[in-house]
């Protein structure tokens, strides 16, 4: 039996399990304030006018002596796609307050080893959620991921990956347990977001076509799991606001929840649309 | 240069060696023949044939009317063309880009493959290719190139068919990108070998030639090479390869190990090679 039936018998063992647990949208008209995101990236436009004054730090990873260091950055962004991603994240989450960290970029060189001191660091500043549009699929980074991973949850940091868009497994965005992996769909209402239990990559946001900031003050149509994942982060930074205290846990329980009752939303819309167009 | 062409030539340096004895002739003849042989060609040619057929194939299948593979340079991040599918072509190629920089480098930085709808709209791009070839991107989807573990280049698909507006490049396009990539990646690695591969039997051919020149007691051997072109054709390349070698050995311990390394990367290489064949054989 597949882990998605196993969880469909359970809720049928138990049909009050979910709708025991009171609905709440108060969420929905949070704003993110209050809640520090990190974007590990390659960087924010500051000055992109949609972001100004959101963006509370900007460090830059470089390497000095053979080791990664961390020192306050001002090169921008020249990539774009962190920008790109601050920009979904703040339209989800306006008031939440930004943290770049750039490992990405021409001079920082995207090695697997600048991507883990990047996350690193965010986890030892104890960002509540970091985005990671990031992977790498080298098996030596397996171990240092999960290690890091797993002090991120024990640190109360909530990190949602993106999926890697090719056949590939990419780290850490298959590690189920203490990260919420993000894959893109196309269209839709991002707070109508799906959840796929059992799948590795269990959440499905937009992510095709994602109008969003870019470096220069402007605006790119961008498609790629990379732009799903920042929507879950705003979406998280909202729930946050609302309850402060969540654990990585409770926050994928409650997205479980909130997906499932998306689902149920859609079927029996579904159903009176088929009930309305009956003769 | 044909077979003809290269047997006559022989012909005349065979009378030559019986009639007359130092190097110095010799050498700038021999020169002229290898040279004109174009040892670059033999190795890189077939891959590079392969990749431009099977990028032609992506296009199609993608619905661009532009494409292009992009190959590391160094070891920190910059790109150029190997080849494209383009009106630009030959500008293209003489591009290099710098670590990071526009959706390539990102792409190739990031692992991740990426589509924007609308390149040209307000914002920063990185149009230096723009700028330098006269062409102009609307649409573009990269993805990169990866064999196991290790980024080697990113393959790109820009603008579609006919005129603008061009549709954006859809999550099924990306996908179909990505299977592409799978099979280019691996024949962009063994390119890389190739050229490798070459650059140093060509350096080591041009150090024996240099060797050859003035060198009293190397009549007796070329006389012995051109007398084994032209009594066995069929052999002359591995001829060739023989003497050249057989000079290298004579020189010293330094010149040794240099084949012996220049014949393991050439064995690797052939291994590779067999096993990339049989990988994407099905595709």
């Amino acid at each position: 039996m597949s882990q998605s039936d196993l969880a469909l018998n359970r809720d049928s063992a138990h049909p009050d399990l979910w709708t025991a647990i009171q609905e709440d949208t108060s969420w929905e008209r949070c704003t993110g304030s209050g809640v520090h995101v990190a974007i590990v990236d390659s960087g924010i436009d500051i000055e992109h006018p949609d972001l100004k004054g959101k963006v509370r730090e900007s460090v830059e990873a470089v390497t000095e002596d053979g080791k990664i260091t961390f020192r306050p950055s001002t090169s921008g962004d020249q990539a774009g796609h962190g920008t790109a991603c601050a920009g979904i994240i703040s339209s989800i989450a306006p008031n939440a307050e930004l943290y770049s960290v750039k490992v990405l970029g021409p001079n920082a060189s995207g090695s697997g080893d600048m991507f883990l001191a990047g996350l690193d660091y965010a986890i030892k500043q104890k960002f509540r959620v970091i985005n990671l549009s990031l992977g790498t699929t080298k098996r030596d980074y397996f171990g240092p991921l999960h290690d890091l991973l797993d002090r991120a949850y024990h640190a109360g940091c909530i990190v949602v990956a993106a999926a890697n868009n090719l056949p590939y497994p990419s780290y850490p965005s298959i590690f189920s347990s203490s990260v919420v992996s993000v894959v893109k769909r196309a269209g839709g209402d991002p707070f109508n977001f799906g959840y796929r239990y059992g799948n590795v990559i269990e959440l499905v946001a937009p992510g095709v076509e994602v109008k969003t900031t870019w470096p220069g003050g402007g605006y790119r149509q961008l498609t790629g799991n990379s732009f799903a994942c920042p929507y879950i982060v705003g979406i998280i930074a909202l729930l946050m606001e609302a309850y402060p205290n969540l654990t990585p846990f409770q926050v994928k329980t409650i997205l479980y929840a909130i997906a499932k009752r998306n689902q149920q939303k859609a079927a029996a819309s579904t159903a009176a649309l088929h009930t309305a167009e009956k003769p | 240069m044909s077979d003809e062409s290269f047997d006559t030539d022989y012909g005349e340096f065979a009378q030559d060696a019986y009639a007359t004895d130092g190097a110095g002739p010799f050498a700038n003849q021999i020169r002229e023949v290898i040279d004109g042989i174009d040892v670059s060609d033999s190795l890189t040619t077939p891959l590079k044939q392969a990749i431009d057929r099977l990028l032609q194939l992506a296009a199609n299948a993608v619905g661009s009317e532009v494409a292009s593979v992009l190959v590391r340079e160094g070891n920190e991040g910059g790109l150029r063309f190997l080849t494209a599918i383009s009106d630009v072509k030959e500008e293209l190629l003489k591009l290099h880009i710098p670590p990071g920089k526009g959706i390539a480098g990102l792409v190739f930085s990031s692992g991740q493959p990426m589509a924007v709808s609308d390149v040209s709209a307000e914002g920063s791009f990185w149009s230096e290719v723009d700028k330098k070839t006269g062409f102009k991107t609307i649409t573009l989807l990269a993805t990169p190139l990866r064999t196991g573990n290790e980024m080697v280049g990113v393959l790109e698909f820009v603008n579609r068919t006919g005129k603008p507006p061009y549709p954006p490049f859809t999550p099924e396009e990306m996908d179909h990108a990505a299977f592409f990539a799978d099979a280019l990646a691996r024949i962009v690695d063994a390119h890389e070998i190739a050229e490798l591969v070459e650059s140093i039997f060509d350096r080591s051919i041009k150090t024996v030639i240099s060797g050859i020149e003035g060198s009293e007691e190397s009549a007796d051997a070329l006389r012995e090479w051109v007398n084994s072109i032209v009594t066995a054709p069929e052999h002359r390349d591995m001829g060739m390869l023989w003497i050249s070698l057989r000079e290298i050995f004579s020189k010293g311990e330094a010149e040794r190990e240099l084949c012996r390394d220049l014949l393991e990367t050439l064995a690797r290489f052939s291994a590779r090679r067999s096993a990339a064949n049989t990988s994407y054989s099905g595709f």
